[in-house]
């Protein structure tokens, strides 16, 4: 796992870690039928830092909607995935609160290209892509 | 189409040298040079199919990911067009790219009951990934260097397959 | 890259070359078994490492690199760019239709050549490239070995890294490797005129009296062959090209006949790019002994 991060007990197995995803990573699948993210919408920073996400419980404890996640972020859509996913793939995940993301958290751990594809094809739509997407 | 014909312009947000004042955009060109030995070779239809998704992925900006994804390199897109060069046929369905937050490409085709996704590490690597729903036991995934068969072989398949 | 550059080519071939890889030594040492000349016609050798463009360099940073060299290196010279190439396996080469990507209007990145006073040697650097060339200048110059340019090639090798490191220009990440040698064969030893091929290289045929055609007045052609490792995979090419000419001082007749190897390093860093020129060169010494005649051999003093 990244250095200097530890796994958070608090965080249940069942929590739903929330991912914006913009335009340029969602695609219709031809094989599966629907549009989905791409794997490159689950990748760490590039400087190395882990990969962010917002818990859905701390949203719904601060009375925010999911939607408060996209602001100022146009076209973009919320996908999901549960946290047992995530620790069963080698991932450990923690609060990092923000002033102005309180539902902030970092997924750690390796990201090779087989887990990010596992978590692009188990995720769910929260906030579904619009309808027209460019190129 | 003549030979060296030039197929679009592109320009983007790590196309600019800095210069004496500030930094001045410059402009780069796809080209395509027709064989030779054949006469009246079209340009491949998957080269104009991803041709404007390629010059819109050199306009982001960096964050274009709202989660810190740096601007595309140039020597990415090189490589990528390089790569595609190799290995696709004229009829070989394009692929869908999507841009890394490293500033890199990942070439991707999920069609035909194949998911290809093969990443771009510089000119010279590349990690490859192929899953094929009909037939699970033929999986494979590495890092492909000067040795393009595998991915070669994944992408006569894709283009040869019924849908 | 040579100062003389075989371009055109009639006649391709591939093949396989099945010939044990010499295994690898450390540092410049001359494998036993490897054929020994005591007069070949080398006029020159190259080694050259190909690497990732360095995003940041540019024309200024050349200058400041030839501060650092100009001491023995005291001449400079501007040459275009040349291209980024690999070689690479399992696909057509280059002979369909090439799609390509090419900036325009951009700021000139030339190819330096830093030349040491003697002209012999030299340095050539781009953005993507690093060669250390050794060249005849005069007819009384002799080959100095292999195992001399290799060492002198690291050195100034590990002083352009120092150099991008001191001026934050990143880190060299070499994608192909390649080692070449340039010889020249002159007319009046062995062979007279350029009909008399077959008479210097083993590969061709003489002309037999029933032949239809009367005899090539000359021949040009370029053989590539596949360098593997031990267990099989392809690591790189060795391509030899001949091409007839004239020598421009006496118009003696010459053929030029290129070795070259080319290929990615073995493994990370400075020693995979070592072990691939040490395996290139001597595919390449194999492969002039191979392709050359053993009556010319006699005469290059074959040990």
């Amino acid at each position: 796992m990244q250095g200097g991060y530890t796994d958070d007990p608090t965080i249940e197995n069942d929590e739903v870690l929330l991912r914006r995803v913009p335009h340029w990573h969602f695609y219709f699948d031809k094989n599966l039928g629907r549009r989905r993210p791409s794997s490159a919408a689950f990748e760490d920073h590039p400087n190395g830092s882990p990969m962010s996400a917002h818990l859905a419980s701390v949203l719904e404890v601060k009375g925010l909607s999911v939607e408060s996640i996209l602001a100022g972020h146009d076209g973009y859509a919320v996908a999901s995935i549960i946290a047992e996913l995530a620790r069963a793939n080698g991932q450990g995940i923690c609060r990092k609160p923000r002033d102005n993301d309180p539902a902030h958290a970092e997924v750690f751990g390796p990201k090779p290209e087989s887990v990010r594809k596992r978590f692009a094809r188990a995720s769910v739509w929260v906030i579904a892509p619009p309808e027209i997407m460019r190129s | 189409m003549p030979d060296g014909a030039e197929l679009a312009q592109f320009s983007g947000a790590d196309l600019y040298f800095p210069t004496g004042i500030a930094r001045e955009r410059v402009r780069a060109e796809l080209r395509f040079d027709a064989p030779r030995a054949e006469a009246g070779i079209d340009v491949p239809t998957w080269v104009a199919t991803i041709t404007p998704r390629l010059q819109n992925l050199m306009m982001l900006r960096s964050n274009w990911n709202s989660y810190g994804a740096r601007t595309i390199q140039f020597s990415s897109l090189e490589a990528a067009i390089e790569l595609l060069s190799r290995i696709m046929r004229p009829n070989t369905p394009p692929p869908i790219i999507m841009p890394t937050s490293d500033g890199s490409l990942q070439l991707e085709w999920h069609e035909k009951g194949l998911d290809l996704e093969v990443r771009i590490h510089g000119r010279s690597r590349c990690y490859v990934s192929v899953e094929d729903l009909r037939n699970p036991g033929r999986d494979w995934e590495g890092t492909i260097t000067s040795n393009l068969a595998r991915v070669k072989s994944a992408i006569n398949e894709l283009t040869d397959r019924s849908d | 890259m040579p100062f003389t550059a075989p371009r055109d080519h009639i006649h391709a071939r591939q093949c396989r070359l099945i010939s044990p890889l010499v295994p690898w030594m450390p540092k410049a040492t001359r494998p036993p078994d490897l054929p020994e000349f005591e007069r070949p016609p080398v006029n020159e050798m190259y080694l050259s490492a190909q690497f990732e463009p360095l995003a940041d360099f540019r024309a200024a940073h050349q200058g400041l690199f030839w501060e650092r060299l100009r001491p023995e290196f005291p001449h400079i010279e501007e040459h275009p760019p040349l291209g980024h190439e690999l070689e690479v396996f399992g696909v057509r080469q280059s002979v369909g239709s090439n799609i390509r990507l090419e900036l325009v209007q951009r700021p000139s990145m030339a190819r330096y050549w830093y030349i040491k006073q003697d002209g012999r040697h030299l340095i050539q650097l781009q953005n993507d490239r690093f060669i250390h060339n050794w060249r005849k200048t005069t007819e009384e110059d002799s080959y100095p070995r292999y195992e001399i340019i290799i060492e002198s090639f690291f050195r100034e090798f590990e002083r352009l890294e120092e150099f991008l490191k001191v001026e934050k220009l990143g880190e060299i990440v070499v994608d192909q490797c390649e080692v070449s040698y340039i010889n020249h064969i002159v007319a009046g030893a062995g062979w007279e005129t350029h009909a008399d091929a077959p008479a210097v290289f083993s590969f061709l045929r003489k002309p037999r009296s029933r032949d239809p055609l009367p005899e090539a007045e000359n021949e040009q052609c370029i053989l590539r062959f596949v360098l593997r490792s031990a267990d099989g995979e392809p690591i790189g090419r060795l391509t030899a090209t001949l091409t007839p000419a004239f020598r421009v001082t006496d118009e003696r007749g010459l053929f030029v006949f290129q070795l070259t190897a080319r290929g990615r390093a073995l493994s990370e860093g400075k020693e995979g790019v070592r072990r691939f020129f040490d395996i290139g060169r001597a595919a390449i010494v194999n492969g002039f002994a191979a392709l050359t005649t053993a009556n010319m051999q006699k005469i290059w003093g074959r040990i």
